[in-house]
């Protein structure tokens, strides 16, 4: 950021290159629709160009660049009006995940695709779980986040997010059992 | 607060479970969407840079700026003016006072005495008074000398005193006040107290203000009460004023002085301690530019003092006939 700071643009697209995937899957498997995810991922590096000359390194950038991710996210919720995924979406993606999973494990030896087939589960089970926790679990998950930081992120206290993980965890255990 | 424990952040079977899903997870944002961001990116940077050179050029001028010292050395010359204006607006009164003393000492020393006036006779020294003598009861203790309050507050001379008294008055109103506050005191000592004590009860208010005629008239051992020495004050206060700086100022000759006064918003009705007024004692000296300057700034010309003489009777009776005519036409415009 520093460095794209002072102009270089190659920075930048290091950067972007390093963190593009872990803001745009935060975006996806919350809201379950590729078209919104590449619009908010859009907007999330707009603001981050902007704000590149009055960055100061104060916190992990991860953890500010997720933040600017997470309130696009409430921002798009409460545009929808609901906290819900888009049904739509949110029945499409992680099907046509499993389903893709499934169709290319079908030329896999058979213990890769039982792991396929359990992959694509979990990303499903994930698109069940409450908004909350949802967000709590792929802020810890794929954004590699403490739980300080998670509810740092979420504007929650330590043990909000604490317990929103733990009942995140605890809902995709039941629901992968279901599954299996 | 919290309980933050290390195995809350570690990352558990599911954890791992789901970053090896994400991680084969072969969905990935549009090409467009990277393209944007980088397009975008490098707007914002010539942006930067642009901005960056004109910040360059507009910098704050430095210290070793020339122009900068020639701003500086102006601000400071112009918050002296300021203060100086200042002080000069807001302390009317303690200039004139200044430049009283100033005054009364080259008048005591240079100028002849006007008429009517009469110097008093210097004071015996310490030296010269013999040992154990009590001091006489108009002697100036050291005590009156250093108090500057008591020479503010130093009452006039009652106008029923002698004329020697009179005279002394006269030119104690140029020469400063301590001696009339230590005569005046004395006078109205106790018998059997000495004029220190009664100098000493100058750091009364009540005994410090100026003596009015009836007062000081009481009978020597009998003190005014306390009700009648007030109404005394408060009338003193209300028509004379000791010392008053502009009739020194017309007695003197002092033009400059009287107009910088008369500027700075003195009455011009102030009167002395024999309630003569400026105009009448510049009328006494004949000095007809001073009467002309105190007439335009309203003076009138029939102001009684306490012995009933007014500016145009005084100018009748010994002044110079272009002095008569400008008083008898400022009493009938």
């Amino acid at each position: 950021m520093l460095r794209f700071a002072g102009g270089e643009v190659r920075a930048f697209e290091e950067l972007y290159r390093r963190h593009e995937l872990r803001v745009w899957r935060y975006l996806q498997r919350n809201l379950g629709n590729r078209a919104i995810s590449d619009e908010l991922t859009q907007d999330v590096w707009f603001a981050v160009a902007r704000a590149a000359s009055g960055y100061r390194p104060s916190a992990r950038f991860t953890t500010w660049l997720l933040t600017l991710a997470h309130n696009r996210l409430v921002d798009a919720f409460r545009a929808a009006r609901h906290h819900e995924r888009p049904a739509g979406a949110a029945g499409s993606d992680p099907l046509s995940l499993i389903e893709q999973l499934a169709g290319d494990s079908r030329a896999e030896p058979p213990e890769r695709a039982q792991s396929q087939q359990h992959a694509a589960a979990l990303l499903a089970a994930i698109g069940q779980l409450p908004p909350e926790q949802r967000q709590a679990f792929l802020l810890h998950a794929e954004g590699e986040l403490t739980l300080e930081e998670v509810a740092r992120v979420t504007n929650t206290n330590f043990e909000t997010a604490k317990s929103r993980l733990r009942y995140a965890r605890s809902k995709l255990r039941q629901l992968l059992q279901e599954y299996a | 607060m919290n309980d933050a424990h290390p195995d809350d952040d570690r990352a558990d079977e599911l954890t791992e479970r789901y970053r090896a899903a994400s991680a084969a997870d072969p969905t990935r944002p549009s090409q467009a969407v990277r393209d944007s961001v980088f397009a975008y990116a490098r707007t914002v940077a010539t942006a930067h840079a642009a901005r960056g050179t004109a910040s360059a050029a507009r910098r704050r001028r430095t210290a070793n700026d020339f122009a900068w010292r020639i701003s500086a050395a102006a601000s400071v010359v112009v918050a002296g003016f300021a203060t100086l204006l200042a002080w000069h607006l807001h302390a009317p009164t303690r200039v004139p006072e200044q430049e009283t003393s100033q005054l009364s000492s080259q008048v005591a020393a240079h100028s002849p005495p006007a008429a009517g006036f009469a110097v008093e006779p210097p004071e015996p020294s310490q030296a010269d008074r013999p040992e154990g003598a009590a001091p006489a009861p108009n002697a100036v203790t050291t005590r009156s000398r250093q108090r500057p309050d008591a020479r503010a507050k130093a009452p006039a001379a009652a106008p029923d005193q002698g004329p020697g008294t009179q005279s002394g008055t006269a030119v104690s109103s140029l020469q400063g006040a301590p001696r009339l506050a230590a005569g005046a005191v004395s006078e109205n000592a106790t018998p059997g107290e000495s004029a220190l004590d009664a100098d000493r009860r100058l750091e009364n208010p009540i005994a410090g203000v100026p003596v009015a005629p009836q007062a000081a008239a009481a009978p020597p051992g009998v003190q005014a009460p306390r009700a009648q020495a007030l109404d005394a004050a408060a009338s003193a206060r209300s028509s004379v004023t000791p010392n008053s700086p502009l009739v020194v100022a017309a007695g003197s000759g002092n033009l400059e002085l009287v107009d910088q006064l008369l500027r700075s918003g003195i009455s011009v009705e102030q009167t002395d301690a024999r309630g003569r007024t400026a105009l009448l004692v510049a009328t006494l000296r004949g000095d007809v530019n001073m009467a002309r300057r105190l007439l335009a700034a309203g003076a009138r010309a029939d102001a009684v003092d306490a012995a009933g003489d007014t500016p145009l009777a005084a100018a009748r009776r010994q002044g110079p006939p272009e002095l008569v005519q400008l008083l008898e036409s400022a009493s009938h415009p």
